[in-house]
C-alpha cells in the first residue's frame, strides 16, 4: 500500500513537472513550429527570445515593477502586521479583512477596478496605476509570510529588552526586527516573484509604453507560434527554480508557506 | 494598553487598503451606469447592464464557469491531497523539499508561461499527440486544445499548488500523537487514515476546495487561450467586453455578478462541508 | 520460564545516524508487575518506550510480548494500551467513541462496544462524561478517558508516556493514585515513563534507572534508594553530598572508607577492582546526617537554608569537608540554626555507599 501511494505521488509530481519539461525540450526545436519529437537542437530560439525587443523592454519593466512593489508591500507590510500581531485597535478587523481580500478576489476585477479608477483620476496607465495593483495583490502574501514570523517570535524577548529599559522603538529596532529578518527576506522574495509573474490585472493596467514581461509574452502567444516563448519559457522556469530552491535552502520555505510539520 | 507607532504603523497600509477599496467602488458604481457606444464615458445610472447578462448567451457563460470551478477545485483537491500528504510526512529532508519546489514552483511561474507550456503539450503536434503518433498508438492527432477537457487540465494544473499549500498546511496541525494513538489501539494504517487523518484534514479540505474555486474563477490566460474562443469563463467576457467593445459598465456589471457568485459559492461550500468539519467522517 | 515474561527485552539497540539512543537494553518484566523508566531526557527511556510500542523497529535485538516475538510486528498488532503524554485524544470524536476505537478497530459488535465502553467510563468514574467532546473536559478528565481508552481493549501491556507532565501538582498526585489503583485492580502490566522520580518511587514495583541509552540499575525503589549501583544513580535519585576519600581496607561485602577524616562501612560491590588506598568518592543521604552536640563530626557553619514546612534543609560549609546538606525537622531547624550559626555535624548510624573516583 505504501508502494502504492509512493507510486501515486511520483505520478502526480511528473503531471505538475511535465508541462515545463516539455516547454523546455520543446525550445531547442530548430524549425520555427512547436513539434514533438523536436528535429534537432538548436539555440536559435534563445537568441532570438533574448534579442526580441518587446521581451527586452518587458523584462526590464517587470524588474523595476516588482522591485518597487514588492519593497512598498513589505515595508507597508511589516509596520501593518507588527501592528496587527501585537496591538488591537478600532477598524483592525475591517483592515485585516481589506488587505487580505485581494486573495479571494479575481484579479481581473482588481484590473478593471484599478484601470476605472486610474481614469476617473486621470492617472490612466501610468506608472502608478501598475504599482498600486501590484502592491495590492502582493500585500496578502507578504502579511501572511510576517504573520507567522512575528509568532514565531518568542515574545518574552522584547518584554526583556523593555524591562532591560529599551523604549519600544529601541525595541522594535533592536529585537523585533533582526528576528523578523528572515522572514522580511522571504516575503519580500515572495512578494518580488509574485509580482514578477502577475499577469491578468497587468493586461488591464498597463499600457504599450508600461507593458511588463508576462502581458509582452501573452501577445506573443498569440501573435507567433514559433519556439522563441519555449525558449523564454525555459529560461523563467531555470530562473525561478533556482530561486525557490535558494529560498528554501536559506529561509525554509515550508516555513513560509505554513507547510511544515510542526510535531513528530 | 500602551501602543506605541500605532499610527505611523498603520497609515500607509490603510492607504493601500483606501485605494483598493476605491478601486472595488469605481467597478461598483460602473456596473450601474449605462453604456454609450462610441464613447468611453458612461452614462447615467440603469439596471440595464444586469438585465443584459441574464440573456442565455452571458448566462451560459456564468454557469459554464462555476461548473468549470467546481469540477477543477474537486480535482485539484483530489490530485493535491496525495503531494500535500507525502510532501508533510516525508521523512528524508531531500525528498521534502524536492517535493516541495516540485509542487510549489509552478505557483510562482505565472499563468501565461504555465498555459503555454500546456499548449506545447496538447496541441497537434504537441507532446501527447506527438508522442502516441510517434508510439503509433494514433495515426491522426487527438482534438486537446480548445477542449474543455484541455482546459480542464490546465486548470487544475494551474489551482494545484495553492491547494497543496492549504491542505499541507491543514495535515501539518494534526498532532502525529493522534495517529500513533490510533495505531496502537489496534488500527491498522488505512483505517487511521479513514478515521483520523482524513477528518482532521477538513480544515485544509474546505480551504483547499474554496480557493480552489476562487483561483479558478480568476484564471484568464488559461481558458483564454487553451480554450481558444470555445470555452469562454466570465473572466474572458469581461476582457473582450472591456477590450474590444470598451462596455466598461457591462464589464464591470460581469464582475460584480462574478464577484457575488463566487462569495455565494463559497459560502455554499462553507455550509455544506461544516456538519463533515464538526463530526468528523468516523 | 521466560516464554510467560509478559515483556521481554533482548539487547535491544537503536541507533539515530551516528548517535545510539539505546545499548543493548536487556529488562524482564513479569505478570502484573509496574515498571518504570526513569532518566533525564534523552536518556534513551521514550526511545524504549517507542521500541516496544512499535513506532520505532531497533537496530539489533529482540522484543518478546507475553512470550511472542514481536520484533517486527507492527504497531496495530500488538495488543497495546498506550496513554500518551498529550493523551491524543481524537478532538472530532466523543469520549464514548474514543474509548471505542480500539474495539472497532477490533472489529467487536457494537452492543459488545457499548457495553465494555461504559465499563471502561465507570472504571475512570467518567460515565455522566460519555457524550462530551475531549475539549470541553478538564485534563484530568481527558487523562482518565486516555486511561479507559487503553484498558477497554485489555492490552497484554499498558503503556503510559510521562501521562502526568501536563497535570499541576495536586491533581498528578490524586491521578497517581487513582492509576496505581486502577493497575493494581485490573493487573495489568504496566511500563511508565518519567523523569520525576517522585513519581517513579511512590508508583513503582521496580524501576529502570536509564542513562545516556543505558538502563544502570533496574531495582525496587527501597534499592534504587539505599543501595545504588551506578554514581550516576547514586545522584539522580534523592540529594547527596560527595565527599572525595580512600578506600582503607575490603572485608567481604563490606569495605571501610575514609572521607573528611571520618570512617565509613560501605557495601563492597559497587568498588568494583578498587584496591586500598584508591581514591573514592562517598554519596551521603541528608537523613544520614544529623546535628550533634559532641562526639565525633564536622564543624561547620550554615551558610543557607531553605524552609519547607514539615522540614528545612540547611547547607553546612565544613572547611576542607565542604558543603553538606542536612534535613531536619522544620520548626526546630528554624528556631535553632540561623545562617551564620555554628553546628557539629555527626554520622551515626550512617549507611553511605562508595564508587571508585
Amino acid at each position: 500500500m505504501i508502494l502504492a501511494f509512493r507510486l501515486l505521488v511520483l505520478l502526480l509530481l511528473a503531471f505538475v513537472i511535465m508541462p515545463a519539461a516539455v516547454a523546455i525540450v520543446a525550445a531547442f526545436e530548430p524549425r520555427p513550429i512547436i513539434a514533438f519529437p523536436p528535429q534537432g537542437f538548436s539555440w536559435r530560439w534563445f537568441e532570438r527570445a533574448l534579442n526580441y525587443e518587446d521581451f527586452r523592454i518587458g523584462f526590464a519593466h517587470s524588474v523595476f515593477v516588482a522591485a518597487i512593489a514588492s519593497t512598498i508591500s513589505i515595508v507597508i507590510g511589516s509596520m501593518a502586521a507588527y501592528a496587527m500581531d501585537r496591538y488591537s485597535f478600532r477598524g483592525k478587523a475591517t483592515l485585516e479583512a481589506l488587505l487580505l481580500a485581494p486573495l479571494a478576489i479575481p484579479h481581473f476585477t482588481i484590473g478593471l477596478g484599478a484601470l476605472i479608477l486610474a481614469a476617473q483620476i486621470g492617472q490612466s496607465r501610468g506608472w502608478p496605476v501598475v504599482i498600486l495593483a501590484h502592491v495590492v495583490l502582493v500585500l496578502p502574501f507578504v502579511l501572511r509570510s510576517l504573520y507567522v514570523s512575528l509568532k514565531n517570535i518568542d515574545p518574552r524577548l522584547e518584554q526583556a529588552a523593555l524591562s532591560l529599559g529599551a523604549k519600544p522603538g529601541r525595541v522594535i529596532w533592536t529585537v523585533t526586527l533582526p528576528a523578523l529578518a528572515p522572514g522580511l527576506a522571504g516575503g519580500w522574495l515572495f512578494a518580488a516573484i509574485l509580482s514578477f509573474n502577475e499577469f491578468t490585472a497587468s493586461l488591464f493596467v498597463t499600457s504599450q509604453r508600461t507593458q511588463t514581461l508576462p502581458v509582452a509574452m501573452y501577445n506573443y502567444v498569440r501573435e507567433y507560434a514559433d519556439p522563441s516563448m519555449a525558449a523564454i519559457s525555459a529560461l523563467y522556469i531555470l530562473l525561478t527554480t533556482i530561486l525557490l530552491v535558494i529560498a528554501n535552502r536559506f529561509l525554509g520555505l515550508g516555513r513560509i508557506l505554513g507547510t511544515e510539520d510542526g510535531r513528530h | 494598553m500602551r501602543r506605541p507607532f500605532l499610527g505611523w504603523f498603520i497609515s500607509p497600509a490603510a492607504l493601500v487598503a483606501a485605494g483598493f477599496l476605491l478601486a472595488m467602488a469605481a467597478v461598483l458604481q460602473y456596473a450601474f451606469l449605462a453604456f454609450i457606444p462610441g464613447e468611453l464615458q458612461p452614462g447615467g445610472f440603469t439596471f440595464q447592464n444586469f438585465r443584459e447578462m441574464m440573456k442565455p448567451l452571458y448566462a451560459g457563460v456564468f454557469y459554464d464557469t462555476v461548473k468549470l470551478c467546481f469540477l477543477t477545485a474537486v480535482l485539484a483537491l483530489l490530485a493535491g491531497y496525495p503531494l500535500a500528504l507525502a510532501l508533510v510526512r516525508a521523512r528524508n529532508p531531500y525528498v521534502k523539499s524536492a517535493i516541495l519546489i516540485i509542487s510549489v514552483t509552478p505557483l510562482f511561474l505565472g499563468e501565461v508561461i504555465r498555459t503555454y507550456a500546456w499548449i506545447i503539450v496538447l496541441g497537434n503536434r504537441g507532446f501527447v499527440n506527438g508522442t502516441l503518433m510517434a508510439l503509433g498508438v494514433i495515426d491522426a492527432p487527438i482534438p486537446l486544445l480548445f477542449t474543455r477537457l484541455g482546459v480542464v487540465v490546465a486548470l487544475v494544473h494551474v489551482t494545484l499548488p495553492v491547494v497543496v499549500i492549504m491542505l499541507a498546511a491543514a495535515i501539518a496541525h494534526i498532532d502525529r500523537d493522534l495517529e500513533r494513538a490510533a495505531a496502537a489501539l489496534g488500527a491498522k494504517p488505512m483505517r487511521v487514515f479513514v478515521t483520523v487523518t482524513l477528518p482532521l484534514s477538513m480544515p485544509g479540505i474546505i480551504a483547499g476546495l474554496t480557493t480552489g474555486f476562487a483561483w479558478t474563477f480568476s484564471a484568464f490566460a488559461t481558458p483564454q487561450l487553451i480554450g481558444g474562443g470555445r470555452v469562454n469563463m466570465v473572466s474572458n467576457l469581461v476582457y473582450s467586453l472591456g477590450f474590444s467593445s470598451f462596455n466598461f459598465p457591462f464589464a464591470a456589471a460581469l464582475s460584480v455578478a462574478g464577484l457575488v457568485l463566487t462569495a455565494v459559492a463559497l459560502a455554499g461550500f462553507r455550509l455544506l462541508l461544516r456538519p463533515l468539519h464538526k463530526v468528523g467522517l468516523s | 520460564m521466560a516464554a510467560t515474561d509478559a515483556l521481554r527485552l533482548e539487547g535491544v539497540t537503536k541507533r539515530f545516524g551516528a548517535v545510539t539512543a539505546l545499548h543493548e537494553a536487556w529488562l524482564k518484566v513479569q505478570d502484573g508487575e509496574f515498571i518504570t523508566l526513569l532518566g533525564p531526557s534523552g536518556c534513551g527511556k521514550t526511545t524504549l518506550l517507542n521500541l516496544i510500542a512499535g513506532f520505532l523497529e531497533a537496530d539489533a535485538g529482540e522484543i518478546f510480548i507475553g512470550g511472542k516475538l514481536v520484533t517486527t510486528l507492527p504497531v496495530w498488532e500488538r495488543d497495546l494500551g498506550m496513554v500518551f503524554q498529550s493523551y491524543a485524544l481524537f478532538p472530532h470524536m466523543d469520549v464514548a467513541r474514543n474509548v471505542g476505537y480500539g474495539l472497532r478497530a477490533r472489529g467487536v459488535p457494537k452492543s459488545e462496544e457499548a457495553s465494555r465502553v461504559a465499563e471502561a467510563l465507570g472504571l475512570v468514574r467518567l460515565s455522566a462524561m460519555a457524550d462530551r467532546r475531549p475539549k470541553q473536559l478538564s485534563g484530568g478528565q481527558q487523562q482518565r478517558v486516555a486511561l479507559a481508552r487503553a484498558l477497554v481493549i485489555r492490552p497484554r501491556l499498558l503503556l503510559l508516556d510521562e501521562p502526568f507532565s501536563a497535570l499541576d501538582r495536586n491533581l498528578r498526585t490524586e491521578m497517581q493514585l487513582e492509576l496505581k489503583e486502577i493497575q493494581r485492580r485490573l493487573g495489568v502490566t504496566t511500563i511508565f515513563v518519567t523523569h520525576d522520580q517522585g513519581e517513579a518511587m511512590s508508583m513503582s514495583d521496580r524501576v529502570a534507572v536509564m542513562s545516556e541509552g543505558r538502563i544502570l540499575q533496574l531495582d525496587t525503589p527501597e534499592v534504587i534508594y539505599g543501595r545504588p549501583a551506578h554514581p550516576f544513580v547514586a545522584g539522580f535519585i534523592g540529594d547527596a553530598t560527595v565527599l572525595p576519600g580512600r578506600l582503607i581496607a575490603r572485608d567481604g561485602a563490606e569495605a571501610r572508607v575514609e572521607a573528611a577524616g571520618l570512617a565509613f562501612i560501605v557495601p563492597a560491590e559497587t568498588l568494583g577492582g578498587a584496591a586500598p588506598g584508591a581514591a573514592v568518592s562517598v554519596y551521603l543521604r541528608p537523613e544520614d546526617l544529623h546535628p550533634i552536640v559532641a562526639g565525633e563530626g564536622l564543624e561547620g557553619i550554615v551558610v543557607s537554608r531553605a524552609y519547607l514546612g514539615d522540614r528545612a534543609e540547611l547547607v553546612v560549609e565544613c572547611g576542607a569537608a565542604g558543603r553538606l546538606m542536612l534535613r531536619l525537622p522544620g520548626q526546630a531547624a528554624m528556631a535553632r540554626w540561623p545562617v551564620g550559626a555554628a553546628l557539629r555535624v555527626g554520622f551515626d548510624g550512617a549507611r553511605p555507599v562508595a564508587f571508585p573516583a
